[in-house]
């Protein structure tokens, strides 16, 4: 397994393995996330999400860590839009649903901002909820995200078209907070 | 190891194929299976299931699932889109013979038609079955699907021409 990448506390972040296929392939169509994330809500076998792995593992726009939580696998972040050329950036974050209220994803997010500002010098890092989701509301504005508009009818969850709400900070504010 | 779970019923849940199921997709073979399902008529040797596993299974354009009791598998059901623009699916699903009329097809169709609606905004679900295969038509008709055409001898399967009974199912219809 790599090496811790980003540390706070109890919580790491390291680069994803194809040893967490197991781990991701549940965490991905768990109810709770499925509903949550970009991706689509289809079922993911484990060759797909081997692919998957595959192709983030050559991915030059983005960047993907394993949030591990006092050593035991806990959810995935990433950044997108690295090739950017205004250096906007994007970050999703995924927390397994038994892990939920302990922290993790806040302190998570923020190891991943100062990074994308710190290391990556970039300019914005943006990030989306889907409405209903309070949990990644707070974490964004713990790290001083503001709301930056809504998109209409982003998902369709049980029957219905839920909105995304976009937050995001700049460079400057990320520097002053 | 079992696939992930990915939908839940009372007696069965639905879970995802994985390479280690290409044996049980194998009972595909099985006269009982095959004989009621339109497109398998030649054997399908370990290859060629593989290959289905690799091209439909983990393709685009589908949902396959399996059904299980607990892990156990016992059958598969795929909701593969047939129109992306007019957001029209076909349900199809075969169980092993050993698990008929114990409800589960009724329940694995279920789960699927909800996530097919609700989850997949699909406006409109079909199903084939034989004329001759009326477990599989009662079925259809269980599940609320109303009958919308009847292709006079379209398939020719144990020695004779049978009809194919297509089923429809409207968003509309199915949320009352």
């Amino acid at each position: 397994m790599s090496a811790v990448f980003l540390q706070s506390g109890d919580v790491t972040l390291r680069p994803v393995e194809r040893e967490d296929v197991e781990f991701l392939q549940e965490l991905v169509q768990h109810p709770e996330v499925r509903d949550t994330i970009g991706r689509a809500p289809l079922p993911v076998n484990r060759k797909q999400e081997e692919e998957h792995i595959e192709e983030i593992s050559s991915d030059d726009d983005g960047v993907y860590f394993l949030i591990e939580y006092q050593g035991e696998k806990a959810g995935i972040t990433s950044i997108h839009g690295l090739e950017d050329r205004y250096r906007k950036a994007e970050f999703g974050i995924s927390i397994h649903p038994k892990l939920h209220d302990q922290g993790i994803g806040s302190k998570s997010v923020k190891m991943l901002a100062e990074y994308a500002f710190d290391s990556l010098n970039i300019h914005k890092l943006r990030g989306g909820y889907v409405e209903g989701n309070p949990a990644s509301k707070r974490i964004m504005e713990k790290i001083g995200m503001k709301e930056e508009g809504r998109e209409r009818h982003y998902k369709y969850v049980d029957g219905e078209w839920k909105d995304t709400i976009w937050m995001s900070i700049l460079e400057d504010e990320w520097r002053s907070e | 190891m079992p696939g992930a779970k990915f939908l839940e019923g009372e007696k069965i849940n639905l879970r995802t194929i994985e390479e280690e199921d290409l044996d049980f997709l194998s009972s595909v073979n099985l006269p009982e299976i095959r004989e009621n399902i339109v497109s398998v008529r030649t054997p399908q040797n370990m290859e060629k299931t593989r290959e289905f596993f690799e091209e439909q299974i983990c393709g685009e354009g589908s949902v396959n699932l399996l059904i299980c009791v607990e892990e156990d598998p016992k059958g598969i059901i795929s909701l593969i889109e047939e129109g992306k623009v007019s957001k029209i699916h076909r349900i199809g699903l075969w169980l092993h013979p050993d698990s008929h009329r114990k409800g589960y097809g009724t329940e694995a169709c279920e789960l699927m038609i909800k996530y097919g609606f609700n989850q997949l905004n699909a406006h409109k679900i079909f199903y084939r079955a034989h004329g001759s295969n009326k477990p599989s038509q009662n079925l259809a008709e269980k599940l609320g699907f109303e009958k919308e055409a009847v292709l006079k001898d379209h398939v020719y399967t144990q020695g004779e021409y049978k009809d194919l009974v297509w089923y429809r199912l409207l968003r509309e219809e199915w949320e009352e």
